[in-house]
């Protein structure tokens, strides 16, 4: 087996554990269709802008949080954009997540936000470590000739 | 087994410009419309860029309710008509949301005679916030919930059995 064909099983691999695990689901494998010759870059530019929309997003939960008087609905307004977003590039961990986050704020439990806000941002990191990963098996693969496998 | 593209993509050739390739009504039926685009976030902006340009839309983006509203009196006031074919309207948005926008572009739209198709985009299934859209004037509704192809069809049908 040749190196390119080793990185591409590897890439295959890669991508059916993130699916196996919750990490990505169909619509990530949307968003790749979308990519093409006018937009090779596509899905990079997007899991990139993502992760700029939710480093504002945690830091506003995180200081509406801080309040001595919490608005509750605020946060909730934020956990529900940011369970939006995630939706969209298919981080299904991460809008699972967001949806015990906005069952806290409507209860209003401080401690359960505060726990929930923990697990997103760790999610959110290890989302950020898989994909980057998973982007530089893809740089290898196209820098050494070879094609993307299609995502199915 | 791995499923692998016919053409591996050749990234340092320059790439061709989809206008100049030709109408392909099949794949790209949206040749034609002009669509303004609001949405507060920079991810989902750029995927609804490319979905919509993707299909043959012409898009123009803006961040907010607020900017989507200035943008549509502009064209109200300079032309006396509306320079878009669609809104695509993001409800949640955190300055001026969807419901808000919506109001006040129909408000301006009064003195005109002119009613522009506005597509709302909510992260709720159909029944639970039917009725603020309604209201709002707002006249189809997506839900983020759906699968990026069958956004695509949705939209695609809209344009075409208005």
């Amino acid at each position: 087996m040749d190196a390119v064909t080793q990185w591409q099983k590897q890439w295959f691999d890669y991508t059916q554990s993130l699916r196996r695990e919750g990490f990505l689901d169909d619509q990530f494998a949307q968003l790749k269709k979308l990519q093409d010759e006018s937009s090779p870059d596509f899905v990079v530019e997007v899991v990139s802008l993502f992760f700029q929309d939710s480093e504002k997003l945690l830091n506003n939960m995180g200081r509406a949080l801080e309040q001595n008087v919490v608005n509750f609905k605020q946060v909730d307004a934020y956990v529900h954009q940011f369970k939006g977003s995630s939706a969209w590039i298919g981080a299904l961990r991460l809008k699972n997540v967001c949806i015990n986050f906005r069952n806290s704020c409507e209860a209003q439990n401080l401690e359960g936000c505060l726990r929930c806000l923990q697990q997103v941002k760790q999610e959110s990191s290890a989302l950020k470590s898989k994909l980057e990963y998973l982007f530089r098996l893809e740089q290898q693969i196209v820098a050494a000739g070879g094609s993307i496998p299609i995502m199915e | 087994m791995l499923a692998s593209k016919q053409e591996p993509v050749d990234y340092r050739r320059p790439l061709p410009h989809r206008e100049t390739e030709g109408p392909d009504k099949t794949s790209r039926p949206l040749v034609g419309k002009k669509f303004l685009v609001a949405k507060d976030q920079k991810a989902l902006t750029h995927i609804a860029m490319k979905t919509l340009t993707h299909r043959g839309a012409t898009v123009k983006l803006c961040g907010n309710g607020e900017e989507a509203l200035d943008l549509v009196r502009n064209d109200l006031v300079t032309h006396r008509k509306h320079r878009y074919d669609y809104i695509l309207m993001d409800c949640q948005m955190l300055i001026m949301d969807g419901f808000e926008a919506a109001r006040e572009i129909r408000k301006e739209e009064k003195s005109y005679d002119v009613h522009i198709p506005i597509i709302a985009l909510t992260s709720h299934e159909q029944g639970e916030e039917t009725r603020r859209m309604i209201e709002a004037g707002m006249d189809h509704h997506l839900t983020k919930t759906l699968k990026l192809d069958r956004l695509l069809e949705t939209i695609t049908s809209i344009c075409f059995f208005k």
